[in-house]
């Protein structure tokens, strides 16, 4: 071919690019693996996008514009908590990405010092890394946006009864498949741009190797003292920055969380994304702060597997330390991953266990005879609740009434007398109440008093407990007196009263009461409450226990038997030629028993925990991918010393020991690590007080970690199969001659 | 059909026959070409030997090496290591030869690079199942007859290339093999540093009888053989 012609046809970077694609097709394996972990990754980022933009488009050709609004919080909220969900498998492509860069850098070294001996630039060098990087980003990110399209309809349905639960859908709703422009861009950039900047670092690393030390195949120059303890610092400020953040992030988002209610706003939304961005902050800046003492917990596992390892103890270490980035981005791979799963497990149960207690609290007992949410009453004679405690399975009846709620129908002092200030009193059976619910649950009062105690004070005529909310509006604190009135509502059976009462506690969150727990329920409007017992309503009002209405907390010895008592109840009513003027058991009246009350939010939970779960199994299995990929080139890097083991008469299962070996120490790491990191995020959840009505209590379930554990050790395994067969095949004489016999 | 499995006999020959290689031919088949690598080889090695194989590039002496080392199987020709036959063994037992009776001293010594001097030597015993009294007395024994015996706790990075081809040779005999191959041992020293290195297999062949097979192309190192063998185009020529 004529030499002008073939000079006209070269293009710039053209050797490069065949210099990097010749490269990724002469390691085949890694390759493919590292390009299936960004099309899993990006996939999933994606398909989350592609599933709540099909939502979206759904609901608003469904509601139409008028009550597309309300269900579309709904919708930025799932969008919010999916991304950064899958924003976890993103993070594991770019260690991934970064990990091959550098083992790639590795692997070539000797090239690379050969080829800038020759007089090849820098630039030049930069080119053949990139190149690598941009053609596994491109495909991962075609094949990924194809993946995350289809992988998009699995959420649908989760989706769908997800939102129902919170806005009532018709049950005609499907959701169709629909992609916005932005959410493809997004993709697009995800899937291109974050491999792209990540695989950048090692290319640019690889283009200023110290030639001397290339040629010397050291992959850089040795490091000084002085180099390591800067980098231990650096590495120390960052984790600890972002573990900091992380908290920190956590507190507001706690704080935002307090203001929710049934419907979520910007700011609620706000709060929930926060607060799984700074779970995320919070287990990235742990694990990297581990990765600081990760010689060390190599060593101690290696010593701890030491009945394994055996012969190749020292080996084994020595390599994950001499390999000290490349350990170190395996073990962050993982562990990001597993934090996050275990503090998703210990969270779900820390909620499970404050299912049942938050229930109770919220509906005042097991079943609340009354419209716990408003004043609205059951207009019951008092004295039922000799019948109802009659029944079986019924430990105890507290009778309740409450005033009029409204502006101007009930006040406390001057509060309740201003447009959207709301005021109630209850009156409550101090006796019951304390049987029915504990100091160790969620509230907060005042004084070093037993729980029971404290509310019996109550006992004493012309005695008020306040809402703290109250007492600090009205600035009014204990042993002061306060004028309660209440006006005449005959609708509900409350007496007109004007008193004075002594101030005998403050208490934050009564439960029955939901203003109480629930302080934004109506926004721009303030809602209070305070309680007084029975004895003080008798003497105030001058009715007596045979001449009064009430309504009904009931506590049943079996919860799950609630259902039964309620129709029990109903018989009752029957029974007694209907006495109670207004009561319907029908729906519509919404007597809740707290079987209906933990069967909705469990289906909630159980359903969350399902598409978290799943994300974060995938996020796993991508890192699985990135440790088979580290063992394959950590096998290639070693043949020289593999081959040398087995011509001194190291057996090949000698040598499967070592392949096990590492994997099983880099895994040993990173379960301890996980597990500390994901108990940390997870009590540090439970410890702070948010969404008072669904209480957490921190709930470790040892056999849930071993299981995790028990999974994670048979997918490291698994994931060494592959390497460790490498290994084993490796032709001795091959190996030996990788440099030279 | 019956399946005649080959019989593979006993070896008869003198105690003191380490090695004995009987027409041995190795031929690589590449798909559409077949190298002859070595063509009718016969060798005895006696204990106590020091022999060197000398040859030109591509002349089969690393193919021979691989096959006398247990790390290649001839195509034909049968090996007796030991009065052992070679071709009757499996992987298993291969590897239980090059343990305990093969050492190897390579070109780039090839040290565990992880490993400290002491280690590196210690691991072929490891491997023996020595007990650790034993390994320890037979470590510090050998690296002190190598010299070695102040850069225990060395690692191969931080050794001259002449002491990290001792570390190598101390690896290779402490096991007590029944003969050491070497090959190109020299190659990577300086012609001082690769001279004191002969003078080092000289006397161990001299003061512990060990056997020794170096593979070179040096005439230098060659000469201080007792016998020289030249290989060309996989046979020997004289020796």
């Amino acid at each position: 071919m004529d030499t002008r012609a073939r000079k006209g046809t070269h293009v710039k970077g053209m050797i490069e690019l065949k210099i990097a694609y010749r490269s990724l097709l002469k390691r085949p394996i890694r390759t493919l693996l590292t390009v299936i972990a960004v099309i899993l990754g990006v996939g999933l980022f994606f398909s989350v996008n592609v599933a709540t933009d099909s939502l979206e488009h759904s609901l608003y050709l469904h509601l139409g514009p008028t009550e597309f609004g309300n269900a579309n919080r709904w919708v930025y909220l799932f969008r919010g908590i999916l991304m950064v969900l899958s924003g976890i498998s993103l993070i594991i492509c770019v260690i991934i990405i970064k990990n091959l860069m550098e083992m790639s850098k590795e692997a070539q070294i000797y090239e690379i010092g050969l080829l800038r001996a020759i007089g090849s630039s820098k630039k030049s060098l930069f080119l053949t890394f990139f190149f690598q990087v941009l053609i596994i980003a491109l495909i991962g990110m075609i094949l990924g946006l194809f993946f995350g399209y289809f992988l998009s309809y699995l959420f649908f349905n989760p989706l769908r009864i997800l939102l129902n639960n919170f806005y009532a859908l018709d049950p005609t709703f499907e959701i169709e498949l629909y992609v916005k422009d932005f959410t493809l861009i997004l993709g697009m950039l995800a899937g291109l741009g974050i491999p792209l900047i990540f695989g950048t670092i090692p290319a640019i690393s690889a283009a200023r190797s110290n030639v001397i030390a290339a040629l010397n195949q050291r992959s850089q120059a040795r490091k000084t003292n002085l180099h390591k303890l800067r980098s231990f610092i650096l590495q120390a400020i960052l984790s600890i920055s972002l573990i900091s953040i992380g908290i920190f992030i956590i507190r507001i988002g706690f704080a935002g969380l307090l203001s929710f209610t049934s419907d979520p706003t910007a700011e609620t939304n706000m709060a929930i994304i926060s607060l799984f961005f700074a779970g995320l902050i919070f287990i990235c800046g742990s694990v990297l702060f581990g990765t600081l003492f990760l010689p060390y917990i190599s060593y101690f596992f290696s010593t701890l597997l030491y009945p394994f390892l055996l012969k190749t103890k020292k080996i084994c270490y020595r390599n994950l330390v001499k390999n000290s980035r490349r350990t170190k981005n395996t073990f962050l791979m993982i562990s990001i991953g597993l934090s996050f799963l275990i503090t998703v497990n210990i969270t779900e149960h820390s909620i499970e266990a404050g299912i049942v207690p938050g229930a109770h609290m919220r509906l005042g007992g097991d079943i609340c005879l009354s419209m716990y949410y408003s004043s609205h009453q059951r207009i019951i004679p008092l004295n039922t609740s000799n019948n109802i405690s009659k029944i079986s399975h019924v430990s105890n009846v507290c009778e309740v009434k409450n005033s009029h709620y409204n502006t101007n129908y009930t006040t406390c002092d001057d509060f309740g007398t201003k447009e959207g200030e709301h005021m109630i009193l209850f009156v409550i059976n101090t006796t019951s109440y304390v049987q029915m619910h504990s100091s160790e649950s969620i509230y907060s009062y005042t004084g070093d008093k037993s729980f029971h105690d404290f509310i019996h004070q109550l006992d004493v005529n012309g005695t008020v407990i306040l809402q703290d909310g109250l007492s600090s509006t009205i600035q009014k604190s204990e042993g002061q007196i306060v004028n309660i009135t209440t006006s005449p509502a005959a609708d509900w059976f409350f007496p007109a009263m004007s008193v004075n009462l002594t101030i005998v506690g403050i208490m934050g969150i009564m439960p029955g009461i939901r203003f109480t727990w629930d302080e934004d329920l109506w926004p721009d409007e303030t809602e209070f409450a305070a309680i007084i017992s029975w004895n003080t309503y008798f003497n105030l009002t001058g009715e007596t226990f045979d001449k009064t209405f009430a309504n009904f907390w009931i506590e049943c010895d079996d919860i799950y038997q609630s259902d039964d008592v309620l129709d029990e109840i109903s018989n009752l009513y029957q029974t007694l030629g209907n006495p109670w003027a207004t009561i319907d058991f029908s729906a519509a009246w919404s007597i809740r028993t707290i079987v209906d009350e933990i069967t909705g939010i469990r289906e909630i939970l159980s359903l969350v925990i399902v598409v978290v779960v799943a994300i974060l199994y995938m996020a796993i299995i991508i890192s699985m991918l990135g440790l088979i990929t580290s063992m394959i080139m950590n096998i290639n890097q070693r043949r020289n010393e593999i081959g040398v083991l087995r011509s001194i008469g190291i057996s090949k299962y000698q040598i499967m020991q070592i392949v096990f070996g590492e994997t099983l120490v880099i895994c040993a790491a990173t379960l301890i690590t996980g597990i500390i990191c994901g108990i940390t995020t997870a009590l540090l959840i439970s410890n702070v007080p948010f969404m008072a009505y669904t209480p957490i209590f921190f709930t470790l379930r040892w056999e849930d970690i071993t299981n995790i554990s028990i999974f994670m050790v048979s997918l490291s395994l698994f994931a060494s199969i592959v390497p460790a067969i490498k290994a084993l095949r490796l032709s001795i004489i091959d190996a030996i001659r990788k440099r030279g016999m | 059909m019956r399946i005649h499995k080959k019989k593979y006999l006993p070896y008869l020959g003198s105690k003191d026959d380490v090695l004995v290689l009987k027409d041995i031919h190795k031929i690589y088949d590449l798909g559409k070409t077949k190298v002859k690598a070595l063509n009718g080889i016969s060798l005895t090695v006696q204990r106590g030997d020091l022999i060197s194989i000398m040859g030109p590039s591509g002349s089969g002496k690393t193919t021979l090496l691989n096959l006398i080392g247990a790390l290649d199987t001839p195509t034909r020709g049968s090996i007796y290591i030991n009065g052992k036959d070679m071709m009757a063994m499996n992987d298993a037992a291969l590897t239980r030869l090059r343990r305990h009776a093969i050492g190897f001293i390579f070109q780039f010594y090839n040290l565990i690079p992880v490993l400290t001097c002491y280690e590196n030597v210690e691991l072929p015993l490891i491997a023996a199942g020595v007990d650790k009294n034993t390994r320890e007395h037979r470590v510090l024994e050998i690296l002190s007859k190598v010299g070695l015996e102040n850069r225990l706790d060395h690692k191969p990075e931080e050794l001259s290339g002449g002491q990290q081809q001792r570390a190598a040779i101390a690896r290779a005999l402490v096991n007590r093999p029944s003969f050491v191959l070497a090959d190109e041992l020299t190659g990577d020293l300086d012609t001082k540093t690769g001279e004191k290195i002969m003078e080092y297999l000289v006397s161990l062949n001299l003061s512990e009888n060990q056997t020794f097979i170096i593979i070179t192309h040096d005439i230098d190192v060659a000469r201080k053989a007792s016998k020289i063998y030249h290989i060309k185009d996989g046979r020997f020529v004289n020796s």
